[in-house]
């Protein structure tokens, strides 16, 4: 008796201990996610006010709604219409892509294999990857202006070699800069991207332990099979991280391809600044229309790459 | 910038706004001044003697000027002469270095949020062409003031005088004297004596042009929409004038011409433009395969061509220009000015305008004033090598004397030849539609109708 009313008791105390700690979790939960909202917030605002802001605005204006620049014709799909049905348009946009994806590849293989050989320690190794990162504390202009003191018509390469007599005049030296060639702009690109993309993998390589390589070789792997079915996979984050932030960078990027570009062709970005540029300010929502533009198109190169990968990585995880 | 110096200002107000509470004095002073409207009404209507003005004035304080501070030359002279002479008035000046286009945005800006006289950010500002056209078409300009002031009297302002033309108009803009003149500017062609001898210096486009294909690849011009390049592209279509009229029918507004018509004016220009291709700096040498001409994108890539020995000849505004960068070493001894074309070689003014949300208007018309004196012109042009913007035959002889005697050199050239030469800018809204053409006829080399590149162009400027 006794013990089933001590029993009952501690039935009823458990029972009221069950909606005491049933609350406290809910306020737990409620707590946490509070929490966590709070913590988002300057993430959240900073991406919502610098970014989502500005590029909101631009779309509003190019559809029309500039009283700034006292054009009210919203909504209207004017610019939109001038803009893409412009030659130079798509003109520039072919040069945009081509100046984003060839130093976006060439930096990944090159960093990707740097990486590789970095990985490893040999005499000087350490002051060899310090030298190397050097170029990521420069600023893109500086890289710019030191492709200029180097490669232009005037520039030391070519007095090196007049002075050599290798060629008869310093113009004779090969067009590098201000082509459509972009030679110039892919140079400055390289000469920072290949350090990033080698610290990002290098630094994601230097997690994998040297057991699974090691264990791959000595089950008789050559050393290509180690890198694509043991070493790739596991630094497949890095280089696809890497490679975005790198051609996120190229496609938007305006200061390089105006300093070092042709004047025509040459990209979305240099042509939205130069249609900014015109005093008239009624235009103003046509290079709008080009910010739009190419904020959608990179976009959806980004997403497709994502998707991409992601679809990689199922593959991976199903297989 | 514009937030920038909002924000010093609000903590600057939050700092002194108890002080001037007890101070009371100053306050008390500030609160009897009418308001800016009622004195710009009262200013324009010629109801204030001008020691009222000043009088205002001392009360604002301060003037905020805003100048493109791209030369290093006129910012020391700023400092060592224009400040002087505008704080004798008991104002303090505020010198802001600016591009103009981004002086423009900041007027805009603060008309947006509302604020009018005595509330923006901008008293006056060094301007000209296009950009004064975007205040004015949009009533953002002070109003006309420029013959009230007292140095006017040095300025031939009166419309039916011809040689107030270049006074009253900006790019073919009316300036309707809402600005005074500042400076002067001719477009110059420079070159390289020890390299093109001087019986050898062509004198027309022409001559040029068979000087190129003697010697190709020595010579370049800036891509246009940049203004140094521009201006060549005018310069060109003057000589190239079909009618031989020369600069006339460019001062006319696009709505003049139908499409068909200006691309009878532009035609033969830009079907010269493209003859002298492959004869370019970086172009083939070989006739119709104009290879990949190099235009340089501004006005200081093409001089650092000329200076480094690329190119022989150089373009642009300034005709004291050539002697000061001897001096500063960045020309070679031997870089002359050369008469060329001698159809027309474009002259034009620059000029300080007032906005109409001056926060200061009386200080910005005394600091003008103060600005526009023959004495401060002299001044200007001696030092810096800066062309006049008073008219020399309304200055007193001394002067004039003293202006023969100090001004720098011309290098190759006279006084008379260059304001013989002399000829007016084209319209702005004109250089819009030529700049749109070259970008797509010679730039991006369309293979499209010449007239249908220009129909385009126009439409683009004319259906807004």
């Amino acid at each position: 008796m006794l013990n089933s009313n001590q029993s009952s008791a501690t039935r009823n105390e458990t029972r009221r201990g069950d909606s005491v700690a049933a609350r406290w979790v809910r306020k737990q939960r409620i707590v946490r996610g509070l929490t966590i909202v709070a913590m988002l917030a300057p993430a959240v605002g900073t991406l919502l006010v610098l970014y989502v802001g500005p590029l909101l605005l631009a779309l509003l204006q190019s559809l029309g709604h500039a009283p700034l620049y006292r054009v009210t014709i919203f909504p209207s799909a004017q610019f939109y219409e001038r803009v893409l049905g412009s030659s130079r348009f798509w003109i520039s946009l072919v040069y945009t892509l081509y100046y984003a994806f060839v130093p976006t590849i060439i930096s990944t293989v090159v960093g990707v294999g740097l990486a590789l050989l970095m990985n490893r320690r040999y005499w000087g190794s350490r002051f060899f990857s310090f030298f190397f990162r050097l170029p990521l504390v420069v600023p893109y202009l500086v890289g710019a202006a030191m492709v200029v003191a180097l490669f232009a018509n005037g520039g030391l390469i070519a007095r090196i070699l007049f002075a050599l007599g290798i060629i008869e005049q310093t113009g004779d030296f090969p067009r590098i800069l201000f082509s459509a060639g972009g030679y110039g702009i892919m140079l400055v690109y390289l000469f920072k991207q290949i350090p990033f993309t080698t610290m990002v993998v290098g630094s994601v390589l230097a997690g994998v332990a040297p057991e699974y390589e090691e264990v791959a070789r000595t089950l008789g792997a050559t050393r290509w099979k180690t890198f694509r079915y043991v070493i790739l996979p596991r630094i497949m984050p890095g280089v696809v991280t890497s490679s975005i932030l790198v051609f996120a960078f190229n496609f938007q990027s305006y200061e390089i391809p105006f300093l070092l570009g042709a004047t025509f062709p040459n990209t979305l970005p240099v042509e939205a600044l130069r249609r900014f540029s015109v005093p008239d300010f009624t235009r103003r929502p046509e290079a709008m229309a080009y910010v739009v533009v190419i904020a959608v198109i990179s976009g959806v190169i980004l997403f497709l790459y994502l998707k991409g990968y992601r679809r990689y990585e199922q593959s991976r995880g199903g297989a | 910038m514009c937030r920038n110096v909002d924000i010093v200002a609000i903590l600057i107000t939050m700092f002194f706004l108890p002080l001037s509470l007890f101070a009371g004095g100053a306050a008390e002073e500030a609160a009897v001044l009418d308001p800016p409207e009622e004195f710009r009404e009262r200013f324009l209507a010629g109801e204030l003697e001008w020691d009222e003005v000043i009088t205002r004035a001392q009360a604002e304080g301060e003037v905020e000027f805003y100048h493109w501070g791209g030369s290093e030359a006129l910012n020391n002279w700023l400092e060592v002469s224009a400040r002087p002479d505008i704080e004798q008035y008991g104002i303090r000046l505020n010198a802001n270095r600016a591009d103009t286009g981004g002086v423009v945005d900041i007027i805009l800006a603060d008309d947006a949020a509302g604020r009018g006289l005595g509330e923006g950010s901008v008293d006056f500002v060094w301007i000209n062409g296009e950009n004064f056209r975007t205040l004015k078409d949009n009533d953002l300009l002070f109003g006309p003031f420029a013959d009230k002031l007292p140095t006017s009297r040095y300025y031939f302002l009166d419309p039916d005088d011809p040689r107030s033309t270049v006074n009253l108009f900006d790019f073919g803009t009316p300036t309707e004297l809402m600005e005074m003149p500042w400076s002067s500017a001719q477009y110059t062609f420079r070159v390289d004596t020890a390299r093109v001898p001087r019986d050898e210096v062509p004198k027309s486009f022409a001559e040029l042009e068979e000087w190129m294909r003697a010697n190709p690849g020595r010579f370049a011009y800036v891509a246009p929409p940049q203004y140094i390049g521009s201006t060549f592209v005018q310069t060109v279509a003057y000589a190239k004038n079909p009618h031989g009229t020369t600069y006339e029918p460019f001062q006319n507004d696009p709505e003049e011409f139908t499409p068909g018509e200006l691309a009878e004016l532009l035609d033969p220009a830009f079907a010269y433009l493209r003859r002298i291709e492959p004869f370019l700096l970086g172009g083939s040498g070989v006739e119709d395969d104009p290879g990949s001409p190099l235009y340089p994108s501004s006005a200081s890539s093409l001089e650092g061509r000329f200076a480094g020995g690329e190119i022989d000849f150089t373009q642009e505004f300034g005709v004291y220009d050539v002697d000061r960068e001897i001096r500063a070493g960045n020309y070679p001894e031997t870089t002359e000015n050369i008469i060329f074309p001698e159809t027309g070689m474009i002259a034009n003014k620059s000029f300080l305008a007032i906005p109409s949300n001056a926060p200061n208007p009386a200080a910005a018309l005394v600091a003008i004033n103060a600005l526009s004196t023959p004495e401060s012109h002299v001044s200007k042009l001696v030092e810096i090598g800066y062309a006049l913007g008073v008219d020399a035959p309304l200055l007193p002889d001394e002067l004039q004397h003293r202006i023969e005697e100090e001004a720098p050199d011309l290098r190759g050239v006279t006084a008379e030849e260059l304001s013989a030469a002399e000829v007016p800018d084209t319209n702005a809204r004109l250089v819009d539609i030529i700049d749109e053409v070259w970008l797509e006829y010679i730039a991006e080399r369309s293979t499209r109708p010449f007239a249908d590149i220009v129909e385009d162009a126009w439409t683009a400027v004319v259906d807004r």
